[in-house]
């Protein structure tokens, strides 16, 4: 009796296997059909910890397509946007991207926020040939960029935000600094450039410390910086980390400047720190204070429009990572229209037709050595005045 | 007050009559039970018709995660329900397998088959100094020290940048190939996930009716009583232990040959909660419980992902809470888990 039962689950589990194999091979001949929309899969943080940055590139990418659809559509064939939260988590952005790649057949894959979920969504792109833009911070997600033939990336780099403030260091006669970084991605990815760099700038650094995004005080490393004999100190991370430093360095009467990452590129900064973030130095995107944006600049009809448009929807900053969601979505954009509708010709254009193409971040340029495209200039220097970020001139 | 030698006499008593009352009850000898296979095929029968029924590759991803889970669960099951530990440091020997494979076969340019050695000896070894020094440890005083670990292996997964490339996590993990063929993420890693799976489940299901599975039941009841007639309870509650941390580590091997990319926010505090979880939900004393609590985590989370594709309100936060809820309701209503109400409901007695 038992040996029959077993028999009879055996045969049948074979039978089902065999079924298995063959709807298979079925799925895979569909897909092919004359395209009456353009899918386009984005997956954002919008919740966790790095909701920050999802949210407003959340927003801007649907900003985006709403206006696009209500225009008609990209030669007349509208865009089906499907949004995906991967709620700051590895293994969310895993099962998302393999939602949208096979199960919606996006054409090209937005995001994700972070630079671990990004390289999380890069190993599935790689592996599918699926085009995807990340806006994601580290430089790994495009590097090496021989084996990143299917990613790129539209934030600043790190390294651009350290050339820029090595330059601002020059220009002021500044060439010995203490650092003080966050112990998470952002800040160990910046203390990398910061170190890498340094000799090229003739900088030495005094002093470098550490802390952790939630700690109430810092004075203790501030001191030691202090000591050290560094004439600035340098602070990479996202908040509330800086605000904290800024009201300890005040505190403690330290009037060597506070240099800051373009992670503090908002206003939630100063009304954290208060009257302690004057004199503040930052490198930011041009997002951060449209109105002080130069008339003639390249980016300034870009950057207002947008920002025009998205603080009247929202209500709120669109911030430099509402930039990034911008630009993700306009190069798409960019590649249907120009007849790119495959996934493999949306990767060659914007690996070779994107040249001096005005973002919301800056000027990108695209080549099969660099999938970032950014160039430091697309980056300003911001102080502190009277409770607001402004524009330092050069 | 009572006096320690006052309640350790009590706790002897409670235990014998319980060990008295199971052999009263007919026909419900669990120590002497053979391995159920029929219900072993119908598992296998299951896990072969899935992709079928639905060929969604996200659903295959929630599956393939629900199968890595499962391993752990079991593990955690075997260490729980039967030895009567707790520990709160497996997602540990989890992210330490996971590292193992992920750094040699990438900076070392080792073979992943070769690295699962690593993968599961290193945690094992880790359970062996961690047990060796911590034997004379036990209920809270366990908990406590498993917990220490798991953050401490979090942080140096963190810290250790040179190793571990930090928080923004190790990237370029090559994938696995069996007889030549690429096992990639969808289909043929859900099939390898699982097949894996049921060895894991046949091993368990045998060490639990074994010799062995008994004794540790025996601990699990009342240390005091079994080390009384002989029995080593130091070296058994060992063993145990670093068989969770070798099974946490393969399921290490398995996640790091699925992802290109891994970082330790994967192997943090929660994730170590959320195999607890899965343990308790499926009712600790029972190896087919551990695999159910597993998918039914993972089936909560995709009604609570489907449902907020139809009502914006329904955000992410919410798993958070009906886990939470479920865990509470299954505390009071079923103390012993999922898997002891259905045993009830089908044999009419526990």
């Amino acid at each position: 009796m038992m040996k029959k039962r077993f028999l009879l689950i055996f045969v049948l589990s074979v039978f089902l296997f065999i079924a298995a194999c063959s709807s298979k091979e079925e799925n895979s001949g569909q897909g092919n059909k004359k395209a009456s929309e353009y899918v386009i899969g984005a997956i954002y943080s919008k919740t966790g910890p790095n909701s920050p940055l999802g949210e407003p590139e959340w927003n801007a990418t649907q900003l985006i397509v709403d206006k696009i659809n209500a225009e008609g559509g990209i030669n007349g064939v509208p865009i089906r946007l499907i949004l995906a939260d991967d709620e700051s988590n590895q293994e969310k952005a895993t099962q998302e991207m393999n939602r949208l790649v096979h199960d919606e057949q996006a054409l090209v894959v937005l995001g994700s926020s972070g630079s671990g979920e990004s390289l999380a969504m890069k190993g599935i792109a790689m592996q599918n040939q699926v085009p995807m833009i990340s806006a994601g911070a580290s430089v790994h997600i495009i590097d090496p960029v021989q084996e990143s033939k299917w990613v790129f990336k539209t934030p600043h780099s790190d390294v651009h935000a350290v050339q820029r403030i090595y330059e601002y260091l020059n220009k002021q006669g500044i060439n010995r600094i203490g650092t003080l970084t966050d112990s998470n991605s952002f800040g160990t990815s910046g203390l990398e450039q910061l170190e890498k760099l340094a000799s090229k700038y003739d900088i030495e650094i005094t002093e470098k410390e550490s802390y952790n995004t939630q700690d109430p005080d810092m004075s203790a490393q501030l001191t030691r910086i202090k000591s050290s004999g560094a004439q600035a100190v340098v602070v990479w991370g996202t908040n509330p980390g800086p605000a904290v430093i800024a009201s300890n360095m005040k505190k403690l009467n330290m009037a060597i400047p506070m240099i800051g990452s373009h992670g503090i590129a908002n206003q939630n900064f100063i009304n954290l720190a208060k009257d302690a973030a004057e004199g503040v130095v930052i490198p930011t995107g041009k997002l951060l204070f449209p109105e002080q944006i130069p008339k003639d600049d390249a980016q300034y009809e870009v950057i207002t429009s947008f920002h025009k448009a998205y603080v009247e929807k929202y209500g709120n900053e669109p911030t430099n990572f509402g930039a990034y969601g911008h630009d993700n979505i306009m190069l798409v954009i960019e590649a249907l229209r120009s007849g790119a509708t495959d996934r493999e010709s949306i990767r060659d254009f914007l690996e070779n037709k994107v040249k001096n193409w005005v973002g919301a971040t800056g000027m990108f340029t695209f080549s099969p050595d660099d999938h970032n495209g950014l160039t430091s200039d697309s980056m300003v220097m911001a102080v502190v005045k009277d409770g607001k970020w402004t524009l330092l001139e050069n | 007050m009572l006096g320690k030698g006052d309640y350790d006499r009590m706790k002897e008593q409670t235990s014998s009559r319980l060990f008295l009352s199971r052999f009263r009850k007919k026909g419900n000898l669990k120590g002497v039970q053979q391995t159920n296979w029929i219900r072993f095929c119908g598992f296998l029968a299951l896990v072969l018709l899935l992709p079928i029924l639905v060929n969604e590759s996200f659903y295959l991803t929630k599956a393939t995660f629900a199968g890595i889970y499962s391993i752990i669960a079991i593990g955690l099951a075997l260490l729980m329900g039967y030895a009567g530990q707790i520990s709160l440091g497996q997602a540990a020997f989890y992210g330490v397998g996971s590292y193992a494979t992920a750094i040699l076969t990438t900076t070392y340019g080792w073979s992943p088959w070769l690295s699962l050695l690593i993968s599961i000896l290193l945690p094992a070894l880790l359970a062996f100094i961690m047990g060796y020094t911590m034997s004379r440890l036990s209920g809270y005083y366990l908990a406590m020290a498993t917990l220490a670990f798991g953050i401490i292996v979090h942080v140096l997964l963190l810290e250790w940048r040179e190793v571990t490339k930090g928080a923004s996590g190790f990237y370029g993990i090559p994938s696995m190939s069996l007889f030549g063929y690429t096992l990639s993420q969808g289909v043929s890693y859900y099939y390898f996930v699982w097949g894996i799976v049921s060895l894991v489940v046949m091993l368990s299901l045998n060490i639990v009716h074994s010799h062995v599975g008994r004794v540790l039941r025996s601990i699990h009841d009342s240390e005091i009583a079994s080390s009384s007639v002989g029995v080593e309870t130091g070296k058994y509650k060992m063993q145990i232990f670093i068989l969770s941390a070798m099974l946490a580590g393969l399921a290490g091997w398995l996640f790091a040959h699925m992802s290109y990319s891994i970082s330790p926010s994967s192997f943090s505090l929660d994730a170590s909660i959320i195999f607890l979880t899965m343990v308790v939900l499926g009712g600790s004393g029972s190896i087919w419980g551990a695999v159910g609590g597993a998918i039914f985590i993972t089936f909560i989370s995709v009604v609570v992902h489907n449902l907020g594709e139809q009502f914006t309100f329904i955000t992410s936060d919410f798993e958070q809470v009906i886990y939470g809820l479920i865990l509470v309701c299954v505390i009071i209503f079923i103390p012993h888990g999922l898997s002891a109400l259905l045993y009830r409901r089908s044999k009419g007695s526990y």
